[in-house]
């Protein structure tokens, strides 16, 4: 019988913040000291370790994850009349960024196993697209709760129709796919360094990945107001989105602990998995990927109640997501795959998050694990 | 000795240990994304602007973005820009979806052309309209601006990227907007240490709008009723902004110090002070002098290269004018002062505690130069 003291947290970030807070004031007083706010040296310098680190020929800080999306669409000219191609079950940024540049989400399934899309539904929507008179531009294919899609699948389902490829990374950076990093697939990636994601800063922030030139070079313009060669030369309309300076210092820090806290998230899952696989539905993934870990989400079939108690017992859990996209009243005018999104629609009632944190100690777990088995009995 | 056109590590005494404090504090509650530094920042900046609600969001273009979203303006819509201002002012309105109209602008004041204004109401009927108040004051009838536009139902966005601290009437230049924005972009006078902006309004409808359009469209717990934006201050900004803004005070006393200055030592020159309309008490965002001899703006401006002192051209070019306008641009009204403005500005260096002896520098520099033609 496991004893534990503090409240149990679904993710707890001062474990991390013990390990590296003298380097990270350090950091952040360096930046204070040469007082460049704004697109300073260290964004330039995470950039770089950005590139190392997942392969990429570019990468591109930005304001957030969404913004990731946005400078993508944009840079690839997206507007009215094109259908972009995003699953019903995830969050709801990634049909946002399409919808603010008046082009239109097309909603998509996922596949129950991976909560990734379904090549077969995404297929489905391509057809259907043409037949509403829209022209079948990008997919967004989310990597979502850190496990990489079947990317080379969707690819070239995609490009043989002419779609462009965007890999949705926000929760994945990290991830590896036929032991590519994430960042390399696509025709590019977004990712997110909100908090709570497992690289995440002390604020907002996101990046962009290709392996296009064009399209970088025109992603680092569109970010700063739409830059041509000098300051107040503006040659396209742009947005504002940039990573402060700061936050990029933050990043270089984290930058140096995140390998290993990948290897401490995927025993925590493996922890989970070998507990609890007789009595739910458990993550499975696929042989070729390996997953960050964002989320670790379990299927239930009374999974209200199921929570519910857990909360009782002092263990939160949380539902991502509740409401699929397609039921979500800021999106009902954008079109549905004409085969619907079932599996989407099943997974907002049967999925849970449970708490999960590289640093989450065996002892913890281990209640969170023998609670669950409890009630699940 | 060089002079640069803004210093911002000029820190008042106490200031990193405040900072230093709230990062600490911040850290240990790994409270990164709203909580009570952004509102207690909100607080403070609904009593400076003297209205109801303040709402931060990521920076002053979103601001911009968000206040028209708010307003319902959107897709083929007409909003009148003025031609004399950041490009982002015009970005904000094609990136809603609606469609820009340039208005002239005042070569008095810097504002919009009232006369062209009311021309442009006329003929083009817009749903809304942005202003800039240019230089930390506004336009002289801002008065009449405001109730002109609620007359003929025009909806007036105020762009006070440049003005936060400047008064109009004695009060506030934000009160009696119907809907406003700032930016907290580092340079500016209440300035962070990253991005940042804020929309102020006195109108809780709006507010309500505004604050769920910078948290992704979210109008319930677990429901996104409205497509929206990720645009939010980041606590560490709004912690910034809370040390800063109390330094305010000081630091805008200082700024008006160096442009009076200016205004002192170079009246005799062929440099011609911008001053602003006498409603208002400027904020000290920064010096406007015109140059109309444009050999005499080239010597003065090599010569202050030369001599490492930093200086700005606020701005230099007019909307209508930028390389992709035209296609997004529905039409221009008025004539072309603006780029009378563009052609002609030098802005001289004016940060917080910038020194007697360099302000002299600066202006022995540009006399010399003035000389030397």
């Amino acid at each position: 019988m496991s004893e534990y003291s503090e409240p149990t947290k679904f993710i707890d970030l001062s474990a991390q913040q013990r390990l590296i807070r003298p380097n990270i004031d350090l950091a952040i007083s360096k930046v204070l000291n040469h007082g460049q706010y704004i697109m300073g040296p260290e964004v330039k310098e995470f950039e770089e370790h950005l590139r190392n680190y997942t392969g990429a020929a570019h990468a591109l800080s930005c304001a957030n994850g969404t913004d990731a999306i946005s400078l993508a669409l944009m840079a690839w000219g997206v507007g009215v009349n094109d259908a972009i191609f995003v699953p019903s079950f995830t969050y709801v940024a990634s049909a946002e960024a399409p919808a603010q540049l008046g082009a239109t989400p097309f909603f998509v399934d996922v596949c129950e196993d991976s909560f990734n899309i379904d090549p077969e539904s995404f297929k489905q929507a391509i057809l259907d697209s043409k037949n509403l008179g829209l022209k079948p531009a990008v997919v967004i294919a989310v990597d979502l709760f850190g496990q990489p899609s079947d990317i080379d699948l969707i690819t070239e389902i995609a490009h043989t129709e002419g779609i462009k490829v965007l890999v949705d990374g926000a929760q994945s950076f990290g991830a590896k796919s036929k032991k590519r990093r994430v960042g390399v697939m696509g025709d590019a990636t977004t990712t997110s360094f909100f908090p709570a994601k497992p690289f995440g800063c002390y604020g907002d922030g996101g990046a962009i990945f290709t392996n296009d030139e064009a399209s970088a070079s025109l992603i680092n313009s569109i970010r700063l107001h739409g830059k041509g060669q000098e300051k107040y030369d503006n040659v396209r309309v742009g947005l504002n989105s940039r990573l402060d300076t700061i936050q990029a210092a933050i990043l270089i820090e984290k930058l140096k602990i995140f390998e290993h806290e990948l290897v401490l998230r995927q025993e925590v899952a493996s922890r989970y998995s070998l507990a609890l696989e007789n009595f739910c539905k458990i993550p499975k993934l696929s042989s070729e990927v390996s997953s960050s870990w964002a989320q670790y989400t379990i299927i239930l079939k009374e999974r209200d109640l199921v929570q519910l108690k857990l909360k009782d017992l002092g263990i939160p859990s949380v539902i991502y997501y509740p409401i699929p996209l397609t039921k979500q009243l800021g999106y009902s005018e954008f079109p549905i795959v004409s085969s619907k999104t079932p599996v989407s629609d099943s997974l907002s009632k049967s999925v849970l998050s449970l708490p999960m944190y590289p640093y989450l100690e065996s002892s913890t777990q281990d209640n969170i694990i023998e609670k669950l088995i409890d009630i699940l009995d | 000795m060089p002079v640069p056109f803004i210093d911002l590590k000029r820190f008042e005494d106490g200031f990193l240990d405040n900072w230093n404090d709230k990062v600490a504090n911040l850290s240990e509650k790994a409270s990164f994304i709203g909580g009570d530094d952004v509102e207690e920042l909100e607080e403070a900046l609904a009593i400076w602007t003297n209205n109801k609600f303040a709402v931060t969001c990521a920076n002053g273009t979103d601001a911009i973005q968000i206040a028209l979203r708010a307003l319902d303006v959107g897709k083929d819509d007409i909003v009148l820009v003025p031609n004399m201002t950041f490009w982002a002012t015009f970005e904000a309105i094609v990136n809603v979806g609606a469609t820009p109209v340039t208005v002239d602008s005042s070569l008095n004041d810097a504002g919009i052309d009232f006369d062209s204004f009311i021309v442009a109401i006329d003929k083009v009927k817009p749903k809304a309209a942005v202003i800039a108040h240019l230089y930390g004051w506004g336009s002289a009838r801002l008065d009449k601006i405001r109730e002109y536009c609620i007359n003929n139902n025009v909806l007036l966005v105020e762009d006070g990227a440049q003005c936060f601290g400047a008064l109009y009437k004695e009060k506030s230049i934000y009160s009696n907007a119907l809907i406003s924005t700032t930016s907290f972009y580092p340079a500016k006078v209440l300035g962070g240490a990253g991005d940042g902006g804020a929309v102020f309004t006195s109108d809780s409808n709006l507010a309500k709008r505004a604050r769920q359009l910078t948290n992704h469209g979210r109008t319930s717990h677990y429901g996104y009723g409205l497509v929206g934006w990720n645009s939010r201050l980041d606590s560490l900004q709004a912690a910034y902004l809370n040390i800063a803004i109390k330094h305010l005070p000081a630091r805008i006393k200082s700024r008006q110090e160096a442009i009076s200055y200016y205004r002192k030592h170079l009246i005799e020159t062929d440099i011609q002070q911008m001053i602003p309309p006498s409603d208002y008490k400027e904020n000290g965002y920064c010096n406007v002098g015109l140059v109309k001899d444009l050999k005499l703006k080239s010597v003065i401006e090599t010569k202050l290269k030369t001599s490492e002192i930093g200086f700005g051209n606020i701005y230099p070019g007019a909307m209508s004018d930028q390389e992709c306008s035209k296609q997004f641009m529905h039409s221009h009204v008025g004539g072309n002062e603006a780029q009378k403005i563009c052609d002609t500005v030098i802005n001289l260096p004016v940060f917080p505690y910038i020194t007697d002896e360099e302000l002299s520098i600066v202006v022995d520099t540009v006399k010399i130069a003035c000389e030397e033609l």
